[in-house]
């Protein structure tokens, strides 16, 4: 009887090694899964029959680690985004060595009015001082547009996000009902495991989660305001893509969409968004706060320059009310449409020569019907100073004291160099954590080295537990060939 | 965590965060050390920009301003030596009326007459020259010819005169015409009656080049060639007597004509001191401004050089242990 019982220990042994290979095989293939759970076989020794039984395979992971890794890498990812968008914001505005920079084309304009005071007949001079305007206007119109085309790509890129969202929420409600039918058969699921953690880290970058355990292996998902994501069944987040932004439409005044969820309204804003410290609020953040607070700067910025210029004091050609050198559009500013102004700002077409207008006119008065004496240089002289002059802005972000427009300039570009390194420095020391964290999160995978040695040890074992039932063999053969 | 062992993407993950941010170090430094400018003024200046702005922005402007003293200058040396030539023609004419007194009356009267006529003739013409396409005393209109021609001023006059008989009934109804503004101005000065905008040499700094024709200085001289050519061509003054008494007088008026037109050269050369004083001075700005935008944003070669040195070396010796620790896997030792 020891001599069977002997055998199936041995049995036992190998069938134990056959187990063994295939998880070893299984770890080196996915070694370089990042998600992929380091699997070990977790046995014990058979107290009924001699010999070893398996008791399960564990999946190796560290929820704490685990939970870590996940915040980091969305505020990461929301970080990145800010950072990438303020840098593309200072590209608009430029650089203090760019010539296209606003405060290159205003320095532009304010030099070529001094050249042509100093030779007021000079038509060529004129029209370097009409083509330097439109510039500065350009200028302006073109940040505008590109601050447009950042806060669509802000609204398509939260429109795929909630898609993706609702796609891998959906998903995960599906998973989590296999993973609870097969635990309640008793059968393991370490690869449903494995997909399970790729969908919550796909989930976990959008908007950072929390993961409770409920019943039978199932998860439920909630954000760090409380929002539960998925808690038995999925939520559905509903958001409607706005195919053009332009600055007059904002979440406040109800014309870009917000969030629901399962048909209730979300808050949205950095500060008290119900789904924030994501990529998904980093979205919305650009588009509703980053964005339109640059856009009023700038269009502060046009409304500044049109009014220096639309004053009667400084062009005696003028009547109260009429359009100035800089116009909104074709007409005179309206102090109630400020909104979007800074891409509606044009040169008067009446100085432009591309537009029909005639440069005499920055010498003799935007309405003079025909050119005055050729000398004059007292309008030139009027525009250079209405642009070095003190003022008080009627918008922007100064208190009301008085600024050139150089000020203006310089202060706007220097706002957005100032965002853009502050949102650098968080990038830098998030990237740097994430980096950490991950290495720690890595230092718990798969290790070939080890992975390598158990094999060794398997195969000893294989070699040891054959030689054992050889030799049982061998001592039956001998009791049978007694007699 | 097992500290028996550690995830293979554990060791990758570090070597290649550190290449990446090395490789991104050598690229900037590169850059640094070629154009000799910090890479990211922005975050050299710690995102405030508004010195930086505000130099580039003064020497932008002082290119404006060369400009405007250049066109200036030229403009205040033509107008100089306009001034020059019509201070000698009045010079030389009172000396010649000096001497009237002194030799046959004929010939200096005929002397006086020529001398009269082409003086006119070139003072205004002078007046009416330009410089690069502007008139130089016509006001804010440069684009007229300020003074009518000689001809016309004597015939204008002439009318004027007609009925007087003595010296000082003449002079008396010629300088009451050209100090009329309705009278010889009117007529015969065809420039703006606004003067020239003082010339921008600064962002506070202002020269005034302004001298018209009309100018008091200009008539008066006018004034008297004219009445000289009249005097000595038969056209007023018939008896003897009152024409001597005229010439008597004319020298002393003729002197006195050219110490007008010397204080007008005396705020022209002022102008044209200042306007040097400028652009001196617009020189060492310019210095100055170079040195500061230097120190803001200049990036030091030696220590650029030094830190991509460093870079490099520690990019070798990282590839140089990656190398290394990929080898060292079990997998290569069994059997």
């Amino acid at each position: 009887m020891s001599l069977a019982s002997a055998l199936n220990s041995a049995l036992t042994g190998l069938s134990i090694t056959a187990r063994q290979t295939e998880i070893v095989s299984n770890n080196i293939a996915n070694a370089a899964d990042e998600s992929y759970g380091r699997r070990e076989l977790a046995l014990s020794s058979n107290v009924v029959t001699s010999g070893v039984r398996i008791v399960g395979v564990v999946r190796n992971s560290d929820p704490a680690v685990l939970s870590e890794r996940r915040s980091a890498e969305a505020g990461n990812g929301a970080d990145i985004l800010r950072a990438e968008f303020l840098a593309a914001a200072e590209r608009l505005t430029g650089k203090p060595e760019d010539a296209f920079s606003l405060a290159g084309r205003l320095t532009a304009l304010e030099t070529g009015l001094v050249s042509a005071a100093s030779a007021p007949e000079s038509g060529q001079r004129l029209n370097t001082v009409a083509t330097r305007a439109a510039e500065l206007s350009t200028a302006l119109n073109t940040a505008t547009s590109g601050l447009n085309t950042l806060r669509n790509a802000a609204d398509r890129s939260i429109g795929l996000q909630v898609d993706t969202l609702n796609t891998a929420l959906s998903r995960l409600e599906t998973l989590n009902e296999q993973i609870a039918r097969a635990g309640a058969a008793g059968e393991e699921t370490p690869a449903h495991l494995d997909q399970r953690q790729k969908l919550v880290d796909q989930i976990n970058a959008i908007v950072p989660i929390n993961i409770a355990p409920r019943e039978n292996g199932r998860i439920a998902l909630y954000t760090n305001q409380g929002t539960v994501l998925i808690d038995g069944p999925a939520a559905e987040i509903g958001y409607e893509t706005t195919f053009t932004t332009t600055p007059e439409l904002t979440i406040e005044n109800g014309r870009l969409s917000g969030l629901t969820i399962n048909g209730i309204a979300l808050r949205t804003g950095s500060d008290n968004g119900a789904l924030r410290g994501g990529t998904l609020a980093a979205q919305f953040e650009i588009r509703d706060e980053l964005a339109p607070r640059l856009q009023a700067d700038l269009d502060a910025m046009a409304r500044d320059l049109i009014e220096r210029f639309q004053d009667p004091a400084v062009d005696p050609s003028l009547g109260i009310g009429d359009a100035g050198l800089f116009t909104d559009g074709a007409s005179a500013l309206d102090p109630l449409a400020e909104v979007g102004l800074a891409g509606r700002i044009r040169l008067n077409a009446a100085v432009d020569p591309d537009q029909g207008g005639q440069a005499w006119r920055l010498r003799s008065g935007l309405n003079a019907a025909a050119p005055g004496p050729v000398g004059d240089a007292s309008l030139l002289q009027a525009w250079e100073t209405a642009l070095t002059a003190r003022r008080s802005p009627a918008s922007g972000p100064f208190d009301a004291n008085p600024v050139t427009a150089l000020d203006f300039a310089s202060t706007v570009m220097s706002q957005v160099a100032h965002r853009r390194l502050t949102a650098d420095e968080h990038l830098s020391f998030s990237s740097s954590t994430l980096s950490e964290i991950k290495k720690i999160e890595l230092g718990g995978g798969v290790d070939t080295d080890a992975e390598i040695q158990n094999l060794l040890t398997i195969e000893t074992a294989y070699a040891a537990n054959a030689r054992v039932i050889q030799t049982i063999d061998d001592m039956m053969q001998t009791l049978l060939r007694l007699g | 965590m097992q500290l028996s062992s550690i995830g293979d993407l554990a060791r990758t993950i570090t070597t290649q965060n550190r290449s990446g941010q090395l490789r991104d170090a050598i690229g900037r430094l590169t850059q640094e050390l070629t154009s000799g400018q910090v890479h990211d003024t922005a975050q050299h200046l710690g995102g405030d920009l508004r010195r930086l702005i505000d130099i580039e922005h003064a020497r932008t402007k002082l290119d404006g301003y060369r400009v405007a003293i250049g066109e200036a200058g030229g403009f205040a040396n033509a107008i100089q030596a306009n001034l020059d030539n019509v201070y000698g023609l009045t010079i030389g004419l009172g000396e010649t009326l000096v001497s009237f007194g002194q030799s046959t009356a004929a010939q200096t009267t005929e002397r006086i007459r020529n001398q009269s006529r082409e003086g006119l003739d070139e003072i205004v013409s002078r007046l009416n020259s330009t410089a690069v396409g502007r008139s130089l005393f016509a006001g804010i209109q440069t684009d007229a010819m300020p003074i009518a021609a000689a001809d016309d001023i004597l015939g204008g006059l002439r009318a004027v005169v007609a009925g007087e008989t003595t010296a000082a009934g003449v002079v008396a109804a010629a300088d009451a015409w050209f100090d009329d503004p309705a009278g010889f101005v009117a007529a015969f000065y065809s420039g703006s009656d606004t003067d020239l905008a003082p010339v921008r040499v600064g962002e506070f700094d202002e020269v005034s080049l302004a001298l018209r024709a009309d100018d008091p200085a200009f008539r008066a001289v006018l004034r008297d060639f004219a009445l000289n050519v009249l005097a000595t061509d038969g056209s007023v003054l018939f008896d003897p007597g009152e024409r001597n008494a005229y010439f008597a007088d004319a020298s002393v008026r003729a002197f006195s004509n050219a110490s007008g037109i010397v204080g007008l050269q005396a705020d022209v050369g002022y102008g044209q001191e200042r306007l040097e004083e400028a652009r001196t001075r617009h020189e060492a700005e310019r210095t100055s401004l170079n040195i500061l935008r230097a120190n803001l944003v200049q990036a030091d070669p030696y220590e650029t050089a030094i830190s991509l040195e460093n870079a490099q070396f520690q990019l070798e010796s990282l590839y140089a242990v990656t190398v290394r620790t990929s080898q060292l896997s079990l997998v290569g030792f069994l059997r």
